[in-house]
């Protein structure tokens, strides 16, 4: 073979192999490929995710498996397979903080490419980056409004005839006022969830700082630029007392709210007559009817600006199996099929999906409100620096057990927590 | 030399049967030397097929059951005990803070002892893990899960230490929960380690049938040779089948019934092994399907001695049996 041929046939062997992979890249997953997706989803949402977008996914894609992977300690899970060096090609995660952690770790793949951004307005557009203008290391698939006052329509008009539903935040402790005076405890409250305990009532001291100080400080606090001291914070976790704390506000008292699983008091049962928090965290019954046993109004917000969460799926294995999940999963079609399912319960962050896809009134009138140009702030305990969550999580519990040692003692330990790398974005955006 | 190199002898080629007809046209195709060279090929390849056969069948029978009584039992009991343990440790847990004593004894000796044990059994259940990836990363996950079982008491502690009872309280629930979910963790990981068991037990080269099939395969064609021989002994040599030959077969059957019998006994003993730890077990995971416990006893070893001296036997007198008739070719009288 002379030396002039040999490139020649180099040049050939190069050129048929970059069109191979060319056309294995374009053509998808090839045939037998299996993927694997870790989700902290069950019961209901977990059968919704895999009757929908499992199914969409594998009769799109014939000869490609997909392996779903349920568990309650996600992150536990998550960081001993990236130990063992095995993770799941695909996890869901629903904190930025940890997602930021484990862009920093280069354990996820970047998605540029692969995901339509554009389907994606603020604030999802600029959580999907750790880093201001880098790479794309995660992507919403469902969301959830957090910013809810769940009450009993029936029941309130019985104990509270006449009573306006609150607009303000001094309507609203002014009704939970008058239904405690009624000697009916309103508020249904359970935090018990271990291993994170307390992150409702958490959420629900987030939503009285961005009720009372508005975006800006919420995004201040959240960056640790208002401390837990300031009157800001401090008047917050003091409004959620005045309602829940001693004088009658949480049904059955603080004790009980400590040990009662989240999810099993709800409005709509009787008893408790108003609750906090995300539709699927209620865990109405199918026999309760939206308007009649259950309704809700937005939490109270001089701003109109209202909390959010999300799962977001990252990518710890880069195959073609798994891009095409995750080009699919993203897909309008599969987002459409997916929070159509009964009982899914989630909501989709994506534009392009309208109100008119979800199956009940209740989950219509939530989706409007992500799409009604309100400003939507990502959930601050979800964007924290794990440990400064968990602290967050564990002093609602223990205001919840010792309401006086708020000043003195928990909020002082808080702002002595360190603060880490949080996730850079800015959590609080309207979408276009 | 009777009858040699004509290959006209009269031993059966007055039969006027089809069959009698068919061998004798077979027999006539070679010479009665080369015929008789190679069977004694063929009988030696029998006994060297039953050695392989009966080594690849002890082989595979005794690494499965090394697999299960050395590692995949031993995992299955280090679950179960990591089990019982933390239910120890939660049991003395509630005690200490029933008797409001947490603030003096912190979470108390029972608890200390019985989760550092949950944790040393987990610890042996990663090195005896026999059911793959799937089994490390239960028994990883199961790690990270008592980790934060420890938090949350150590967190109960606090709280009660910090003079907060109804907190404290809270938190003990809580880790009571998780102890709860992680027991039924342990218990889907023992029923992993389990199931590598039962398959390992039930397999193919633990099945006495099997085992004797396999064996009887070169048995057969040694037999089928012998019986070729003594045609060839008597057609071309006019004689019967020797002596040696007979005692070649019946030492190759004999290895064969050792060799099945010792891993027959060797698969069951495993068996009755596995049944008394599972037996042994507060809860076990699951049910054993490989076969019950067996009464024989004896040991292995020295039966496989004995497989090593028949099946030498059988090689040497299979040699032996042809060497009188090939000699008289090559030295005739």
């Amino acid at each position: 073979m002379s030396a002039r041929r040999l490139p020649a046939a180099a040049r050939l062997a190069i050129s048929a192999t970059l069109a191979l992979s060319a056309v294995t890249a374009c053509a998808g997953p090839a045939t037998g490929a299996s993927v694997t997706i870790l989700v902290a989803w069950s019961g209901t949402e977990l059968t919704a995710f895999q009757d929908t977008v499992i199914r969409g996914f594998e009769a799109a894609n014939p000869g490609t498996t997909v392996q779903v992977e349920s568990t309650r300690a996600l992150e536990t899970e998550l960081d001993a397979d990236l130990q063992q060096g095995d993770p799941p090609d695909i996890a869901a995660l629903p904190s930025i903080g940890a997602i930021g952690q484990y862009a920093a770790q280069g354990a996820l793949q970047p998605l540029d490419g692969l995901i339509d951004d554009s389907a994606y307005g603020p604030p999802w557009s600029s959580l999907i980056r750790p880093r201001a203008g880098g790479p794309v290391y995660a992507v919403p698939v469902k969301a959830d409004v957090k910013s809810l006052i769940w009450y009993n329509p029936q029941a309130l008009s019985q104990d509270a005839p006449g009573a306006r539903l609150p607009a303000t935040l001094p309507q609203l402790a002014a009704l939970s006022r008058r239904l405690s005076r009624a000697g009916h405890p309103p508020w249904c409250l359970a935090v018990s969830s271990p291993p994170t305990s307390g992150w409702p009532g958490a959420d629900w001291i987030a939503d009285l700082i961005l009720a009372s100080d508005g975006p800006a400080a919420y995004q201040q606090w959240a960056d640790g630029q208002l401390a837990w001291t300031s009157p800001e914070v401090t008047s917050a976790w003091q409004a959620w007392n005045s309602l829940t704390g001693p004088g009658g506000g949480i049904d059955h008292g603080p004790a009980s709210a400590l040990t009662t699983t989240i999810g099993s008091v709800r409005p709509a049962d009787g008893g408790c007559l108003l609750s906090h928090g995300t539709y699927v965290d209620q865990g109405f019954p199918a026999s309760a009817r939206y308007g009649t046993n259950y309704a809700f109004v937005p939490f109270p917000s001089a701003s109109g600006a209202i909390q959010v969460s999300a799962d977001f799926i990252g990518m710890f294995r880069a195959t073609p199996a798994a891009d095409s999940l995750i080009r699919y999963m993203t897909s309008t079609a599969a987002q459409e099929a997916w929070v159509g399912y009964p009982g899914a319960d989630g909501f989709s962050p994506s534009s392009q999906v309208p109100a008119s896809a979800y199956p009940s009134a209740a989950t219509r009138s939530i989706a409007t409100l992500l799409t009604s140009g309100r400003e939507l702030c990502f959930g601050a305990a979800d964007a924290m620096a794990p440990d400064l969550g968990a602290a967050f999580d564990h002093a609602v519990l223990w205001d919840l057990a010792q309401p006086s040692a708020l000043t003195t003692t928990i909020l002082p330990g808080l702002a002595r927590v360190p603060s880490g790398a949080r996730h850079p974005a800015a959590l609080c955006g309207k979408p276009s | 030399m009777p009858g040699a190199g004509s290959n006209t002898g009269t031993g059966s080629n007055t039969g006027a049967g089809g069959s009698k007809g068919l061998a004798r046209r077979c027999y006539q195709r070679v010479h009665p030397v080369t015929w008789l060279r190679w069977l004694r090929a063929g009988a030696l390849a029998a006994v060297a097929a039953a050695v392989l056969l009966g080594w690849l069948e002890t082989a595979q029978a005794h690494q499965q059951i090394g697999l299960v009584t050395s590692h995949g039992i031993q995992a299955v009991a280090d679950v179960a005990a990591a089990q019982q343990e933390l239910q120890a440790a939660n049991g003395g847990l509630s005690a200490i803070f029933t008797a409001r004593a947490v603030v003096l004894t912190g979470p108390g000796q029972a608890y200390t002892t019985a989760v550092a044990s949950a944790a040393q059994d987990l610890v042996l259940a990663a090195g005896d893990n026999v059911a793959g990836p799937v089994g490390g990363d239960q028994i990883q996950f199961a790690e990270g899960q008592l980790s934060t079982y420890r938090d949350q008491v150590n967190q109960a502690t606090a709280d009660a230490a910090a003079g907060d009872p109804l907190l404290a309280q809270a938190e003990l629930g809580y880790a009571t929960t998780l102890a709860t979910a992680l027991d039924a963790d342990l218990r889907q990981l023992a029923l992993a380690e389990l199931t590598v068991v039962n398959a390992s037990l039930s397999s193919r080269w633990q099945d006495p049938a099997a085992q004797w099939l396999l064996l009887l395969a070169p048995l057969a064609i040694l037999l089928a040779l012998a019986g070729w021989t003594s045609y060839v002994l008597a057609a071309g040599f006019r004689r019967r089948l020797s002596v040696p030959l007979i005692l070649a077969v019946l030492a190759a059957l004999a290895f064969t019934a050792v060799v099945a019998t010792a891993n027959a006994h060797d698969s069951a003993h495993a068996s009755r092994f596995v049944h008394q730890i599972i037996g042994a077990l507060p809860a076990p995971p699951g049910e054993l399907t490989s076969a019950g416990p067996d009464a024989s006893t004896g040991t292995s070893a020295l039966a496989l001695l004995t497989a090593a001296a028949l099946a030498t036997g059988a090689a040497i007198l299979a040699f032996a049996s042809y060497r009188p008739r090939l000699l008289e070719y090559r030295f005739p009288a």
